[in-house]
């Protein structure tokens, strides 16, 4: 008897040469590493799960920070700053875009 | 003089020392008067038909009043230290009932307006304040539960218009203004905010928490916390200085105890300037989290907020009488510091014995 066997969920999540190991808890790009924060990786995995949808700051907030931030401490737009000067270096195609009215995406630019 | 014990042992003292002195001085002068008069007659020993008639001379009557007052004043003066600690006592005695409702009047906090106040050594005045006392508590538990239920409902209310907003405002992209649709946002999440701060704030004050308290590493959880509070303080051009002692486990809800750390974190960072300091450190049988920063010379902006934050953390407070929250905020200086009760540290797990891997067990057989 052939016994159906389940499709085993991938623990890599990528997109273009962004790459990131839900497992090892490891984020590359092009290759090379990228040391995130707890909270950085948890928006990074956010972002990507969502890719190539915009996610709304209200959404940001509420998966990944289990409290809700004072909207006075700007959270989602320093943290975002920091993702983006780790993630899109200098010489590599931008993959975190502000999408104006919406919130933020993770994405190949069109 | 403002202590009314002491003002009771003061009448009392005089009201004794008036009396005495208008005893002694009525005694004074009509011995006075009576001991000019007094003449005597007595027999002469000489002839027994001589009388003789004299009275007492000035010296005599002087001497005589002089012993009178000194034999007054010796008695008067330690009598009258006696009646001072008698007084002391007696209006001591009177008051405790006052100091008994001033202790209890003090514990009384939103969440135990319910406990009536008793005086069981009170007299009849004072259990007719007692009276007045205890309907007042009950008229104020009543409207502080009223204006609870109250925002909790709003609360509740405010909360699904809000998520209609959210998706509309998020179905609409394309089709209204971005500059619009970042502001509405913005509005969306500060409103958001606001309605779970105060909801969580109308449940604790209604005890409707459901605190589990349980272990806690006070230090890796402000660590934690501290971590996410850097990357936003440098962004303001700050910095947060953390000292913490390893391994300090206190007994408290962690889930609560997070919210608190991180409310007191927001403040510093949203109403101070300068280095944000946070220390974990144990006193005695106690853990306290301290957090200090320099405080803005000139309210900004943001300050002009509902002082939400601080609200959560008295409300969160007040479900654990074993917790104690402190604040001092001086012209140059603000510190908050929470103690929580030490408990025993969380043991750690036992190592595992290695599990075997399928190919030694199958070697072993």
């Amino acid at each position: 008897m052939l016994r159906r066997q389940r499709p085993q969920a991938s623990n890599v999540l990528r997109v273009a040469d962004l790459e990131m190991d839900l497992l090892a808890r490891k984020v590359r790009r092009a290759g090379q590493e990228i040391v995130l924060t707890n909270r950085e990786f948890a928006l990074l995995e956010f972002l990507l799960v969502n890719t190539p949808k915009p996610v709304s700051k209200m959404a940001i907030v509420e998966h990944v920070w289990d409290q809700h931030f004072d909207s006075e401490t700007n959270v989602v737009n320093v943290y975002m700053n920091y993702l983006r000067n780790k993630v899109d270096r200098p010489g590599l195609k931008p993959l975190l875009h502000t999408v104006r009215g919406v919130g933020f995406a993770l994405k190949e630019a069109p | 003089v403002r202590s009314l014990r002491t003002r009771l042992t003061l009448w009392f003292t005089l009201g004794f020392v008036v009396v005495t002195v208008i005893q002694i001085t009525l005694t004074y002068r009509r011995l006075d008067l009576e001991l000019r008069k007094a003449t005597f007659e007595r027999e002469n020993q000489i002839n027994p038909n001589w009388i003789l008639h004299g009275s007492y001379t000035e010296e005599e009557v002087e001497g005589i009043m002089k012993e009178l007052l000194r034999s007054s004043l010796v008695v008067s003066v330690p009598l009258v230290v006696l009646i001072i600690a008698l007084g002391y006592y007696i209006a001591r005695q009177s008051l405790r009932p006052i100091e008994n409702l001033n202790r209890q009047l003090q514990s009384v906090n939103p969440g135990t307006l319910g406990r009536k106040v008793e005086l069981p050594e009170g007299d009849e005045q004072f259990r007719s304040l007692l009276g007045h006392l205890n309907d007042m508590l009950a008229r104020l538990e009543r409207s502080f539960l009223e204006m609870s239920e109250y925002a909790a409902k709003v609360a509740h209310e405010l909360r699904t218009p809000i998520t209609i907003l959210r998706h509309k405002v998020e179905q609409a992209q394309g089709k209204i203004e971005p500059d619009m649709a970042e502001d509405l946002q913005e509005e969306l999440l500060r409103l958001n905010h606001v309605v779970e701060q105060s909801l969580l704030i109308a449940k604790a004050g209604q005890g409707r928490l459901a605190w589990h308290s349980q272990p806690v590493e006070l230090s890796a959880l402000a660590s934690e916390l501290v971590r996410d509070f850097d990357l936003l303080a440098a962004a303001q051009g700050r910095q947060t200085q953390f000292r913490a002692e390893t391994g300090r486990v206190v007994e408290t809800d962690p889930k609560y105890c997070k919210q608190i750390l991180h409310a007191l974190l927001t403040n510093s960072l949203i109403h101070g300037r300068g280095d944000i300091h946070v220390r974990v450190v144990s006193r005695g049988q106690r853990v306290s989290f301290t957090t200090a920063n320099e405080v803005r010379s000139t309210p900004t902006a943001t300050e002009l907020t509902l002082g939400l934050g601080l609200r959560v953390v008295r409300a969160l407070v007040g479900q654990q009488p074993t917790v104690r929250f402190r604040q001092h905020h001086g012209s140059r200086y603000h510190a908050s510091c929470l103690s929580f009760p030490s408990a025993t540290p969380v043991p750690t797990r036992p190592a595992q014995p290695p599990v075997k891997s399928l190919n030694s067990i199958g070697a072993g057989i």
